[in-house]
């Protein structure tokens, strides 16, 4: 299985980029001189828990600052003013990965309230968050109370809250867990469609995951990055090790394939994913 | 404008201000015209919905905005709306608002209905804005403090304590006066009377801290969420120094003893609305105009008990009301806006008496009279001739007022006559009759 994202991925500007980034609690370093490029379309950022993925989201959705490093968004340096942080926020669309929600909102409200936080005029609030619901085929239920949806469904609200604000870049956490495969699939097609539309970065710990949707991908073990490039190259690096060309990426990528070249650099047996 | 619709219509707080709305309505039904010292007189009507709001729909309504300010905690939503465009500020702004609005709605029930029932007995038309303004004021600080303590503590129980916090401060306030709170945190608990105005200038100054306080005590929490954008600097300092200024106005300000910090006495009437049957005289505020056929007939009361006695005083003022320079002259106190004619006629009665002069008067212990004052045995006296009932203090001080009461009628008149003016310059009672 080919990736949609590849070839567009290749050519364009890098939409974010971290350039040596430290961030630690306390004792304990979560992301450890982290420098990466990302650009349109689907980018994966693989790894085990822990291995500071969501550290790093938090970093470039502009909600925590590093301690050390460079963090440069839609054209932005930041950290820096508030109101920098503003502009990029307003063109940013998150989905944590506990995504929590007001169940007595409709979805619509939620939806509505969520460009309300992204700074949508007020005059087109009402229209982004139904075209938003529109894109995630969610539309239908606009009147359907938060607290009733299906868990699919609130991931599938999530995407349309993200997306409400017409991003440019769209920060996913582990968007595909707690899904029935059903379900995983149906997401990934939307997930692969939003990356048409913008910048994603997805965090997951899912082989599965980053070989059907992502373009390129950044395997990050123990708060370090340990390989950037396209999946078609991840899948490549068993193969490497015993001679084939692994790095055109022409090989397979599927799940399997995937999870080998992620195992491959973890060291066999010492991360499960 | 939409989405502050969505918070008022799916918050709790809404459910709130229905439970406090119906608790006031019946207690505001509750009172009767006849017992009430509120119903007919239009500030007093004010300060009593006020104080309601204040005391107990305000602690309540607290606890509902911090409880509202917790669901980020309880729907785990505290990371997602921290990475918004929106500041944190903004965000507590917008509940804090939508809580307040539900208060408001409530308020103005209960305004409605206490204006009503006092526009049932009064025949003027003069509601009091600033008090109500006042309790406005402080109903949105104390939402506003609720907002801040739910969005700071992640936890289900500390609601509750938000309403707690307010309702002990009150009862603080109370046991403890004399402090800076009763100022900074008015629930006026005062009884006015138609004398009485409040002081708009204080109650705006108030309102003002009130509202400088309340825009900024969500902020707070914000400002050490590092996540959620900060509030602007500027927009927090002009708000700090605003509420500075404001309440340490309010604190430095002196209550004209032995006045109340928030009245002023109202302006003298160009003519006050006055009975008089040509013996017996009484006058009474404008506004209390609906008690001047219940006046009247108190006139007639008066007349037919005292009769041509001289001495005693019989023409009666409202208090407040300037009185003439005559000795005979006396303050009238109305404890309620709906005060009977049997009421109004003993008030009169119990006016009619002298006082001494001088503040600085002893009483006279008459050794005839069992040794009670003197004064004593003079109401006793009053009170018989009208029939009305009096003290009894034992059997000698009975003898003495035998000895008045059995006298004859001219002996008696003259004994009151020259009694009350010895009451009046501070000297003993003459010699009672034999």
């Amino acid at each position: 299985m080919t990736t949609r994202n590849s070839a567009a991925a290749a050519g364009s500007q890098p939409v974010a980029a971290v350039a040596g980034v430290t961030v630690r609690y306390g004792s304990t370093t979560a992301l450890d001189d982290v420098s990466l490029e990302f650009r349109s379309g689907v980018t994966g950022l693989l790894g085990p828990n822990g291995a500071g993925k969501s550290t790093l989201l938090s970093v470039l959705s502009t909600a925590r600052r590093p301690n050390s490093g460079a963090v440069a968004l839609l054209g932005e340096e930041t950290p820096g003013r508030a109101s920098r942080a503003r502009r990029v926020r307003e063109r940013i669309g998150v989905l944590p990965q506990s995504f929590g929600f007001y169940p007595r909102f409709t979805v619509l409200e939620f939806t509505e309230y969520a460009a309300w936080l992204r700074r949508v005029p007020a005059a087109r609030r009402r229209e982004r968050a139904r075209e938003a619901l529109h894109l995630v085929q969610m539309e239908k239920h606009a009147d359907a109370r938060m607290g009733a949806l299906s868990g699919g469904m609130l991931r599938r609200v999530g995407i349309a809250q993200a997306m409400v604000n017409e991003p440019a870049l769209v920060l996913l956490d582990e968007p595909t867990v707690g899904l029935d495969p059903a379900q995983r699939v149906g997401f990934r097609t939307l997930i692969t469609e939003l990356g048409e539309r913008c910048a994603v970065v997805m965090s997951t710990h899912l082989a599965e995951d980053v070989a059907h949707v992502c373009g390129r991908v950044a395997v990050l073990l123990e708060g370090s990055v340990r390989f950037t490039g396209t999946v078609a190259q991840l899948c490549a690096l068993p193969r490497a090790d015993y001679g084939d060309d692994g790095g055109s990426g022409d090989g397979a990528v599927d799940g399997s394939a995937v999870e080998a070249g992620y195992l491959h650099l973890a060291g066999a047996g010492a991360v499960t994913t | 404008m939409r989405v502050l619709l969505t918070e008022m219509r799916r918050g709790e707080a809404k459910w709130a201000a229905l439970l406090m709305g119906a608790a006031g309505v019946y207690y505001l039904l509750s009172g009767s015209p006849a017992d009430s010292d509120w119903i007919g007189w239009w500030t007093q009507t004010s300060l009593v919905v006020q104080l309601f709001a204040v005391i107990v729909m305000g602690s309540v309504m607290s606890a509902a905005a911090a409880w509202a300010a917790g669901r980020a905690f309880r729907h785990r939503t505290r990371d997602w709306a921290d990475a918004a465009a929106r500041s944190g500020w903004a965000q507590a702004l917008l509940l804090w608002l939508a809580v307040w609005l539900w208060a408001l709605f409530a308020y103005v029930v209960l305004i409605a209905v206490a204006f009503s029932r006092t526009a049932q007995v009064s025949e003027v038309s003069e509601p009091s804005w600033t008090p109500l303004l006042l309790g406005a004021g402080m109903l949105g600080l104390e939402i506003a403090a609720g907002i801040a303590i739910g969005s700071a503590l992640p936890s289900r129980v500390v609601a509750p304590f938000a309403g707690i916090f307010w309702y002990g401060l009150f009862v603080f306030v109370a046991f403890v006066p004399g402090t800076a709170l009763d100022k900074l945190f008015p629930a006026v608990d005062e009884f006015w009377g138609s004398e009485f105005t409040p002081n708009t200038a204080r109650m705006l100054l108030a309102v003002f801290w009130c509202a400088a306080l309340a825009l900024l005590l969500p902020a707070l929490p914000a400002l050490w969420r590092r996540a959620a954008l900060a509030p602007r600097p500027l927009t927090v300092g002009a708000l700090t120094a605003a509420a500075l200024l404001a309440g340490g106005t309010l604190t430095a300000l002196a209550a004209p003893a032995p006045d109340s910090y928030w009245a002023v006495h109202r302006a003298q009437p160009e003519r006050p609305v006055c009975a008089d049957s040509g013996q017996t005289e009484v006058c009474l505020w404008p506004q209390d105009r609906h008690l001047l056929p219940r006046a009247r007939a108190a006139v007639r009361a008066v007349d037919s008990g005292l009769g041509g006695l001289k001495g005693l005083n019989r023409s009666f003022y409202a208090s407040g009301l300037k009185r003439p320079a005559s000795p005979y002259s006396a303050e009238l106190s109305l404890m309620s806006p709906a005060v009977t004619e049997a009421d109004l006629v003993d008030s009169m009665f119990t006016a009619a008496l002298p006082q001494p002069d001088s503040p600085d008067c002893e009483p006279h212990l008459l050794k005839e009279a069992g040794g009670y004052p003197d004064t004593f045995l003079f109401e006793a006296v009053v009170r018989g001739r009208v029939g009305a009932p009096a003290e009894y203090y034992g059997e000698q001080f009975g003898s003495a007022l035998e000895r008045v009461a059995g006298a004859p009628r001219a002996r008696e008149d003259a004994w009151i006559k020259g009694a009350a003016d010895a009451i009046r310059a501070c000297r003993p009672v003459p010699e009672l009759p034999r």
